[in-house]
Order: C-alpha cells, then sequence, then structure tokens
C-alpha cells in the first residue's frame, strides 16, 4: 500500500486537473505557473549548490 | 543550472531534462529532483532549461539538450563520465539526445535513465484505458494536444527524434527506465524496454506498484521515491566508473 505522503503529489494533480476543466482554454503562461507548483512537493536534499550557468 | 552536492565527484555529471509535456516545467521544478539523484549518486547534475514549445517547437528541445552535451565534452568532462536522465517528456529527451548526438557522430554517454517517459506521440498505448481509472493526471487527450503543441504544424508522430518507439536503438548505452504502475504512459515504458531488448541494449525496467507520473517529485518526503532514487544510484554509480 503506498504510503500517506504520495497523497501529496495526488492531490497536486487533482488540482491540476480540476484547474483544466474549469479553465480548458487556460493561457499558457498560467499553466506553466500552474506547473511550476511541482516543485513545492520535494524535499530539499540538504548539502547541494545550485549555480545557475550557460551551458551551449 | 548546476547542482552540486558537497563531497561528490567534479568529473562524474547527470544531464537532466525537466518534464512538463515540452510546454511547462523548467529547471526550477526539477532541480531538487535530480539533486537527489545526484546526491545519492555522489555526482553533479547539469539541468537544463531547454527552451519549450510553442517559442521552440520539435527538434529545437533535443537540440538544446545537445548543445548542452556538447557543451560538457567541451569542458572536459568525458562522455564515459556523464549519464542522461529525464522525467516525462525529458524521459524522451533521455533517449533522443543520444540519438541526435549518435547522428552528430559525437561519443555517446554511459548510461540514461527515463523516468515516466512519454514517448508515443500517437498516443497508442493500452494502459491509456486500462489505466485510465488510477492515473490522476495524464490522459490521451492531454498527450495529443501537447504533442501536436511540441511537433508544431505539420508534424511528423513518428519522427524518431520526436518518438524514440520509432528509433533503431543498437549501440545504444545501458537503460534503466523506472515509472509508475498506475499511470497511462505505462506502455511507452513497456514499449521502450521492448525495442531496447530486441535491439541488444542492456535495458532494466522497473515498474513500481502504484505509484503516479513521476513519482519521484516526492524525493525527500515519501519513502517510495527515496528508495526509488537510491535504485536509480545504486544502478548509475558503476557506469560512471564511481565505486
Amino acid at each position: 500500500m503506498a504510503s500517506k505522503r504520495t497523497e501529496e503529489l495526488n492531490a497536486l494533480y487533482l488540482e491540476w486537473v480540476a484547474a483544466l476543466k474549469a479553465n480548458p482554454e487556460m493561457p499558457l503562461d498560467e499553466l506553466r505557473h500552474m506547473f511550476e507548483k511541482w516543485e513545492r512537493i520535494t524535499g530539499e536534499p540538504g548539502g547541494v549548490d545550485y549555480i545557475e550557468t550557460n551551458a551551449g | 543550472m548546476w547542482a552540486a552536492p558537497k563531497y561528490c565527484a567534479q568529473d562524474r555529471v547527470l544531464l537532466c531534462a525537466h518534464g512538463g509535456g515540452y510546454v511547462a516545467g523548467s529547471m526550477y521544478t526539477h532541480r531538487k529532483t535530480y539533486a537527489h539523484v545526484a546526491k545519492a549518486t555522489g555526482c553533479r547534475a547539469l539541468i537544463v532549461h531547454y527552451g519549450r514549445a510553442p517559442e521552440n517547437v520539435h527538434p529545437g528541445p533535443v537540440n538544446d539538450m545537445v548543445r548542452s552535451y556538447k557543451w560538457l565534452l567541451d569542458q572536459g568532462i568525458r562522455p564515459g563520465h556523464i549519464a542522461l536522465i529525464g522525467a516525462s517528456a525529458g524521459g524522451a529527451l533521455a533517449v533522443t539526445t543520444i540519438l541526435r548526438a549518435r547522428e552528430l557522430g559525437l561519443p555517446l554517454p554511459a548510461a540514461t535513465m527515463p523516468l515516466s517517459p512519454w514517448l508515443d506521440m500517437e498516443a497508442t498505448g493500452e494502459t491509456f484505458e486500462t489505466n485510465a481509472a488510477k492515473d490522476l493526471l495524464v490522459t490521451r487527450d492531454i498527450i495529443q494536444v501537447m504533442g501536436g503543441m511540441f511537433l508544431g504544424e505539420g508534424g511528423n508522430r513518428q519522427d524518431p527524434l520526436a518518438n524514440p518507439l520509432h528509433a533503431d536503438l543498437k549501440g545504444f548505452p545501458p537503460m534503466y527506465i523506472q515509472t509508475g504502475a498506475d499511470e497511462t504512459l505505462l506502455d511507452d515504458s513497456r514499449k521502450l524496454a521492448d525495442l531496447a531488448r530486441n535491439s541488444g541494449v542492456d535495458v532494466t525496467l522497473e515498474i513500481v506498484p502504484e505509484m503516479q507520473h513521476v513519482f519521484q517529485f516526492l524525493a525527500g518526503t515519501a519513502p517510495e521515491a527515496d528508495a526509488a532514487i537510491r535504485r536509480l544510484a545504486a544502478w548509475v554509480r558503476p557506469k560512471l566508473g564511481l565505486g
């Protein structure tokens, strides 16, 4: 049986589907903004530096 | 964006492609997930912010990924010290980047790890029906709309660089496909594994019970994701020459 914590992802996906159903012509910017919430369900690993760079 | 875990091997790199149907998602949405994989592996991750559709239609995203791969090689990173990883649409890019690199005559990376890959631009998988009641996000309609945006007007849904289920995978590096059992895209993973196996590729397909699309996003919060990432890391470490 899946752990209780997996419900966070389920809830996020249900929220997105409901938003798309309510607004089937959702503007692209709004859709992208909605998808940015994906990162909220991931725990910060700790001890990791993030450095933005121009990679080609 | 680099994700650099403390005390990691600087000369081993995961080249990472985010998901979001080629339309959404970013290096920011996926940075923590790939940082977890990099930390477990003991290497750095380079998370590519490729151009998205409809501004950057196919083959724009795969070309962006190849540019970043070539950039890594130009920095002196050996191809055998690079592994690709990608989720959803990024899972396809974890395959098509290698196809395009091969076309260009570049040396191939050590391994690739597609997570919940979306590959089939024609959305022919039976799991669109059999898992319809379980998958909370992905439907055939969504796939076809996003596929149309990605391919652009007149795009070919069977182009191997967009739909690697039509590709020749002979000579490909080892591949670890990890996906959720409840996904409508499950058949994409099965078909890729079959294609790779029939092409003589060293392929592992892991189907994790009761999991949704890109459940690895739950890294650091759900034990299923943490365990899955540990398995990815254990598989890829020797491929990168890490003990």
